[in-house]
């Protein structure tokens, strides 16, 4: 997208071929890059999983003619972004109750679908106390939706999340972290799903209430702080699901972790970065959720289905614990694996004749690992400092593991069926997703749906 | 009854100068067509088609091919890739590109 965008600023028509799903989040990027409209040319489907031949029949019956039609057609300036209702910062753009604002707010798609506080003007005032920078000063201009953050609307966010009002001063060093251009706050609409998350380090977070032990993330302001940096991102980024924010699966609520000095045997991450021991530092970080691993791509030498079942083989290999994953038998760990699969790769693989029962037979077949490999993880990552034979005495690993050592190749699941799988996210997107869990088995019951 | 709340937007003000797209071309015959590859999506086979398709389908266009301007990675710093944005697009200015088909897939 972006040499168009450079092309265009010179006078040379560019058109941005991109796939189904996702010619907003191409407008959007050029948009933040300074430019009211874009040229697209949309395949349609996920060409990832297409076979040759059909991606040339859709680049010729489809796709050709859009590219010669947005070259050779005046192109419409992009509609303007909605900005805050009223065009005044502090106009109220809504009465109502509880639920008539939740609702307003959810229509607008200014939540992340979880109720809300109501952002009223006396609880933004509140807010508006911890920090002394005018209530509308420009603290940044936040891409992809190129909106201005200010104290009043980062406060309006944090009121909706539930965050404490000493928290503010945090909340727009978070606005100014992600306004920095290294952040790269432009390019977290992929469909990995990047899901940011807050570093807290020194003085604030006793100040604010902030947890840095055990259950941190679940505890005292941490859960708050990260949902209304995950509100700012929506609201003033930007970034809306499906249109520019494109995580395959969706993603979890946004989290904070912050530092213990008290237990860090070295020094903490903010004095690493050049700051004083005494200083509060908040770091946006990212990471990437659900929606890695990569796109599933058929290939000359592989079809789509085929690189699903290797590439699933390989993820499940993957895992913590793999030591534990192998237990089988009444003794043995308890263990499911749960395997998202995207639309266009479930209908890959079924195209190419696999049923699910296929599918779990092949992972449990190929899913290996050197028998060497195991047993470091089962003797030094396991609690009771096993090794193979010990376990294949224990009844806990098969007697077969014993014929290959070490380098022989050994399976890392128990059987076939601890594979759930689950045909899910979006349609247009070739991912698959591997979770694994412990100590539960899956247990399934009908909902009893009251009569119309 | 729930009590009437007032309520502000936590949306920002729209900011930030825009500029235009340039003006289309009346014609794609005779004209001069530069490719811009980020190694995704099967673009070898989407842009060798492309080539064949205006061969067919007008008179005269000449392809410059994509491994004759800087590959555009996804990944990277927001640096670099803006700086080999505006490569690309000086290239294609330099190589007398009329039009510039950029991909693939967003």
């Amino acid at each position: 997208m972006r040499p168009a965008v450079e092309a265009e600023k010179l006078g040379i028509p560019a058109v941005v071929v991109t796939t189904t799903g996702f010619t907003t989040i191409a407008r959007a990027a050029a948009k933040a890059e300074g430019m009211s409209a874009l040229r697209v040319a949309e395949y349609p489907g996920a060409v990832g999983v297409h076979a040759e031949a059909l991606v040339e029949k859709n680049v010729e019956e489809v796709l050709f003619g859009r590219i010669v039609d947005e070259l050779t057609r005046p192109v419409k300036a992009g509609a303007a972004q909605a900005a805050a209702a009223a065009g005044k910062p502090d106009a109220i753009v809504f009465e109502g109750t509880f639920d008539e604002i939740n609702a307003y707010f959810r229509e607008r798609e200014w939540t992340d679908n979880l109720p809300i506080i109501p952002p009223t003007p006396e609880r933004v005032a509140e807010f508006l106390k911890h920090t002394r920078r005018p209530p509308d000063q420009a603290i940044a201009v936040l891409a992809q939706a190129n909106l201005e953050a200010t104290p009043r609307n980062i406060a309006a966010n944090a009121v909706m999340a539930g965050c404490r009002p000493e928290t503010m001063p945090l909340l727009i060093a978070a606005v100014e972290a992600i306004a920095d251009n290294n952040y790269n706050l432009n390019n977290i609409g992929s469909t990995w799903g990047v899901l940011p998350f807050l570093l807290i380090g020194g003085p604030a977070i006793q100040k604010m209430g902030i947890e840095n032990g055990a259950h941190m993330i679940s505890r005292g302001a941490n859960p708050a702080i990260g949902r209304a940096f995950g509100m700012i991102i929506r609201n003033i980024a930007g970034y809306k699901l499906g249109r520019n924010y494109m995580g395959t699966f969706g993603y979890p609520l946004n989290f904070t972790i912050a530092e213990n000095d008290a237990e860090c045997p070295w020094e903490p991450y903010r004095v690493e970065h050049g700051f004083d021991r005494n200083d509060s530092t908040v770091t946006a970080c990212g990471t990437v959720t659900w929606g890695w691993p990569p796109a599933i791509y058929g290939t000359p030498d592989k079809t789509a289905a085929q690189t699903a079942l290797e590439f699933l083989s390989i993820e499940v290999t993957k895992k913590p614990c793999l030591a534990r994953l192998a237990e089988q038998g009444a003794k043995g760990f308890r263990d499911m694996i749960t395997i998202m699969i995207a639309p266009p790769v479930a209908k890959s693989l079924a195209a190419a004749g696999h049923s699910k029962q296929d599918i779990r037979n092949y992972i449990y077949e190929h899913a290996k690992v050197p028998y060497r490999e195991l047993e470091f993880l089962m003797k030094y990552g396991h609690s009771e400092a096993f090794t193979i034979p010990d376990a294949v005495a224990r009844g806990i690993y098969p007697e077969e593991y014993l014929k290959e050592k070490p380098d022989g190749m050994v399976r890392v699941l128990p059987n076939p069926d601890v594979i759930n799988i689950v045909v899910c996210g979006d349609p247009n997107r070739n991912r698959v997703m591997v979770l694994w869990g412990g100590y539960v088995n899956p247990v399934t019951r009908k909902i009893e749906l009251p009569s119309a | 009854m729930q009590e009437k709340m007032s309520v502000i937007s936590p949306e920002g003000l729209q900011q930030g100068a825009v500029a235009g797209l340039s003006r289309h071309l009346d014609s794609l015959d005779g004209k001069t067509i530069g490719e811009v590859y980020n190694n995704h999506f099967k673009g070898e086979l989407m842009f060798r088609t492309y080539r064949r398709l205006f061969g067919e389908k007008f008179k005269g266009v000449k392809s410059i091919a994509y491994d004759e301007f800087p590959i555009v990675y996804v990944g990277g710093d927001p640096a670099s890739q803006k700086k080999t944005a505006k490569e690309v697009a000086r290239l294609a200015r330099e190589r007398g590109c009329d039009a510039l088909i950029t991909g693939n897939g967003g």
